[in-house]
């Protein structure tokens, strides 16, 4: 017996000592710019150089070129190699040729444009001043070879699917008229090009960084941005250094950013929260209900709100009784008390919405409504005649998450049963979600969708054009010939004052019949902790601005 | 039968066993709702896919096969440890497991002692103390811990050592202290169940002849328990321990995500939730076979603990 009993606690210290020894083990997976880095020595260099500038304590300046800025976010902000992009616009690595600016075409790496009469050659001029990370040029032969890699697609990605069709719809040629100017050749006229090609529509990249055949990134991307990447752990955390040979106008003040990746709410919260992390910077990386309880228990923090371009809407089954009756969507639209949703249930952050476009595009029309309970039962009486009838509300599990959808689901659903809708609430997962939204198997559903660009053409036409593939896919049954030739004639049309009052016309149309009903524009909540200043959103968290405070 | 002879007969009797995993895994995939090509087209939520690019993509991943041919080319490549590319991330599946297993490991083995270590030492103290206040602590104690659920630990956790006090990171890997709170997380319940086993199997050990004898010997309490009862008892705890280590082998996916550990639980979930079927397959083919290989390993540490116990015999 004594044998067995040492060899018990033989088993015993052993495992003890391999639980140690492993699990004190470094991981080997991280991706260093220059050298392979363990992760340990990282962040002991990190806390030392935290150390340093804390001793040091001086001026802004040492701190920004000494103290890493660490941020949190909701994802991954370097996706890596098979995502189109490897890495979010948001952290200046990459550059368009065309900027987005809340809602305004600015120049990005072309300094301007020209087009001919019918909108089917473009030419860009290109900044002749801008250098890649690895110090080469930047120039037309690159833009070419970028446009080639478009060609490959569709490329998938966690942001938006590089596609040919999307951004160059009906390219025939691209060529390089000087060093510095290109030329795009169109089968058809495409008045909107600058708008198409903003932001993620043309990343351009060293071709150095990606493979001539498949288009796929290989390495770190090569790119002209305030930033450089200069190590990466999958899931785990980014660092990203200034490119001290940037071309632009304002050079970063903090020299290293870290981001680190936390999926979870409550554990982001409570990073930013314990000093962890100086501010969050994902859509949706911080709940409403924590942005009031961190603001009213800690002065620490302050909160920087912007415009989104995601709206929320009650998308309806125009397919099917009774919402393929327009009074009907109207006696829905004048129950939704939307200064109540807003108030109540996102803290009064958002925006009643009655126009179908996002208030963030250029081509917004200022529309409003009213709540009107009386008007609503007296349409919605036309429709049923005194009758009831069961609606079936589906609402996705991962909106659900990030989103008040079930309360706000629970609120419309005492609403509308005052104007004879007895609403049944299924809050589904995502892939059932989409079944029953492919199948018609629904009646309504609250969901959001934003704009992947300035212009907001392809949205519209998708959602309400006839044909469009969103309004055929998931029911939506809207058709307006009115509104489809103005889709039409908008598609074709350069002049900008001349489509602002196209699309004018088509969102008064869409708000008085409601192929989708308005309840909420979003907004961007970010919030930082105030030993940082100059944090502004442009949506994305613009990190060049930002410095330690003093 | 010679345990060499006796782990190879366990081996090739587990070969149709991971068969008839796999197959029910892709029949599985197959019967759920949801087409992944859309999923793929669709994740940027705004712009539909042609037909023309669902083609391509269909192609591209070979969802055109009947199924019984998409299987088996599965199952050839898996059998070289090749499972292919994710839907969604474009990623090589085997690098992406091999990335994310040692997190994994790291907070298996870390759960694994919190659990030999305090499950093992509550239940040996209850059992020593029985009936007395220690052990009617003891006991409350652990019926609390069985009853937490771990996502709900896991938050607590984060707000008492991470928010309040700021000693651990909330989340991510940075070394040993990361993986506190996540290992513990996952520990907690099975250190409950642990202690009240140990303690249930030693009280049982301890109405036996031999303990008895030993008692009678002169021995006193504590060296007939550790000495004595504790390694007879140990055998129905290793059986749990062991099915236990190879499920959070498996991923312990809800403290990984609460806690942004990037192991194979939270793999397999985001696979789950975007209907990636080559990486479910790969994870189920992985389990099974972390099963497995735990199951074998139990019947060999019996021999190794106890070695009464002989392969083909009972003990006595």
């Amino acid at each position: 017996m004594k044998k067995v009993s040492i060899r018990v606690w033989s088993l015993l210290v052993t495992m003890c000592v391999l639980v140690t020894a492993f699990v004190g083990c470094g991981n080997g997976d991280t991706q260093s710019n220059n050298s392979q880095e363990s992760k340990q020595e990282s962040s002991q260099e990190s806390e030392a150089s935290s150390e340093n500038s804390e001793e040091s304590s001086g001026t802004t300046s040492n701190l920004n070129e000494t103290q890493e800025l660490v941020l949190g976010s909701v994802r991954d902000i370097i996706p890596g190699d098979g995502d189109a992009y490897y890495v979010s616009m948001s952290a200046d690595v990459w550059e368009p040729l065309t900027r987005d600016v809340e809602g305004a075409i600015e120049p990005g790496l072309a300094k301007s444009w020209e087009h001919n009469e019918e909108c089917t050659e473009w030419i860009f001029h290109l900044r002749d001043d801008v250098y890649f990370h690895n110090g080469e040029k930047f120039n037309a032969d690159i833009v070419i070879a970028n446009i080639e890699r478009y060609k490959k697609g569709p490329m998938t990605s966690t942001y938006v699917s590089i596609d040919i069709d999307k951004t160059f719809p009906g390219l025939l040629t691209t060529e390089a008229m000087d060093e510095y100017t290109v030329k795009f050749t169109f089968s058809d006229p495409v008045p909107t090009l600058e708008y198409m090609m903003s932001n993620y529509g043309t990343p351009m990249y060293h071709p150095d960084c990606f493979d001539a055949e498949t288009g796929a990134v290989t390495s770190f991307v090569i790119g002209t941005g305030r930033y450089m990447i200069k190590e990466h752990v999958q899931d785990q955390y980014a660092i990203f250094e200034r490119n001290d040979n940037y071309y632009g106008e304002y050079m970063p003040y903090i020299k290293t950013v870290r981001v680190k990746c936390i999926p979870d709410a409550d554990a982001r919260y409570a990073a930013i929260k314990s000093g962890e992390v100086m501010a969050l910077i994902d859509n949706g990386a911080i709940l409403t209900a924590q942005v009031e309880e961190l603001l009213s228990s800690d002065d620490r923090f302050d909160v920087v709100m912007t415009k989104s371009h995601m709206t929320h809407y009650l998308k309806v089954n125009g397919e099917k009784f009774p919402f393929n009756d327009v009074r009907m969507r109207q006696a829905v639209s004048y129950a939704i008390d939307r200064e109540t949703i807003n108030e109540q249930l996102w803290g009064g952050l958002c925006t009643p919405a009655y126009g179908i476009l996002s208030y963030r595009t250029p081509f917004y029309k200022d529309i409003q409504g009213e709540y009107n309970m009386e008007k609503a039962k007296e349409l919605a009486d036309e429709v049923l005649q005194g009758q009831r009838v069961a609606v079936d509300m589906i609402v996705s599990e991962s909106r659900a998450a990030s989103y008040p959808y079930k309360a706000e689901a629970e609120y419309l659903q005492s609403e509308l049963a005052k104007i004879g809708l007895d609403v049944n609430i299924k809050i589904l997962d995502g892939t059932l979600y989409n079944e029953a939204r492919n199948n018609g198997e629904y009646n309504c559903t609250l969901d959001a969708h934003g704009f992947n660009n300035a212009d907001p053409y392809s949205n519209l036409f998708g959602y309400i054009g006839t044909e469009g593939g969103s309004n055929v896919k998931y029911h939506f049954g809207y058709s307006n010939a009115e509104v489809d030739a103005l889709l039409a004639e908008v598609k074709v049309t350069a002049d900008e004052q001349k489509r602002k009052e196209i699309y004018d016309q088509i969102q008064v149309i869409a708000a008085e019949e409601l192929p989708m009903i308005p309840i909420l524009y979003d907004v961007n909540v970010n919030v930082h902790n105030k030993a940082i200043t100059g944090y502004k959103t442009v949506p994305g968290v613009e990190w060049a601005t930002i410095q330690w405070a003093e | 039968m010679g345990i060499v002879k006796y782990i190879g007969k366990r081996v090739l009797t587990l070969i149709p066993v991971l068969l008839g995993i796999t197959i029910l895994a892709f029949i599985l995939n197959c019967m759920t709702p949801g087409d992944p090509v859309e999923m793929i087209l669709t994740r940027d939520g705004d712009v539909m896919p042609t037909q023309e690019q669902i083609d391509i993509v269909t192609e591209r991943l070979g969802l055109n096969d009947p199924y019984p041919i998409q299987y088996l080319k599965w199952l050839k490549n898996s059998l070289t440890g090749e499972f292919g590319q994710s839907f969604v991330t474009n990623k090589s599946i085997s690098s992406e497991m091999v990335r994310r297993l040692p997190y994994t490991l790291k907070i298996a083995v870390l759960a694994m002692g919190f659990t030999v270590v305090m499950g093992l030492g509550l239940g040996i103290l209850m059992a020593a103390f029985r009936d007395s206040w220690v052990d009617r602590i003891l006991r409350s104690l652990t019926t609390i811990m069985l009853s937490i659920p771990g996502f709900w630990l896991a938050i607590l956790l984060i707000f008492l050592f991470c928010e309040k006090w700021q000693l651990l990171p909330s989340s991510g890997y940075s070394g040993f202290a990361s993986l506190l709170l996540p290992s513990f997380s996952v520990a907690c319940s099975t250190i409950g169940v642990s202690a009240r086993l140990t303690r249930t199997s030693i009280l049982d050990e301890l109405g036996r002849q031999y303990i008895t004898v030993a008692k009678a010997k002169g021995l006193k309490n504590k060296a007939v328990v550790i000495r004595h009862a504790l390694p007879g008892a140990l055998i129905p705890i290793m059986t749990f321990l062991g099915t236990y280590f190879a499920g959070i082998l498996g991923g312990s996916t809800i403290s990984e995500m609460i806690f942004g550990i990037p192991g194979i639980g939270s793999y397999a979930l985001d696979a789950v939730k975007a209907k990636d079927f080559p990486v479910i397959q790969a994870y189920v083919l992985y389990t099974g076979l972390v099963y497995v290989a735990a199951n074998l390993l139990i019947d060999i540490l019996y021999i190794v603990v106890n070695p009464k116990i002989r392969v083909g015999e009972k003990a006595e």
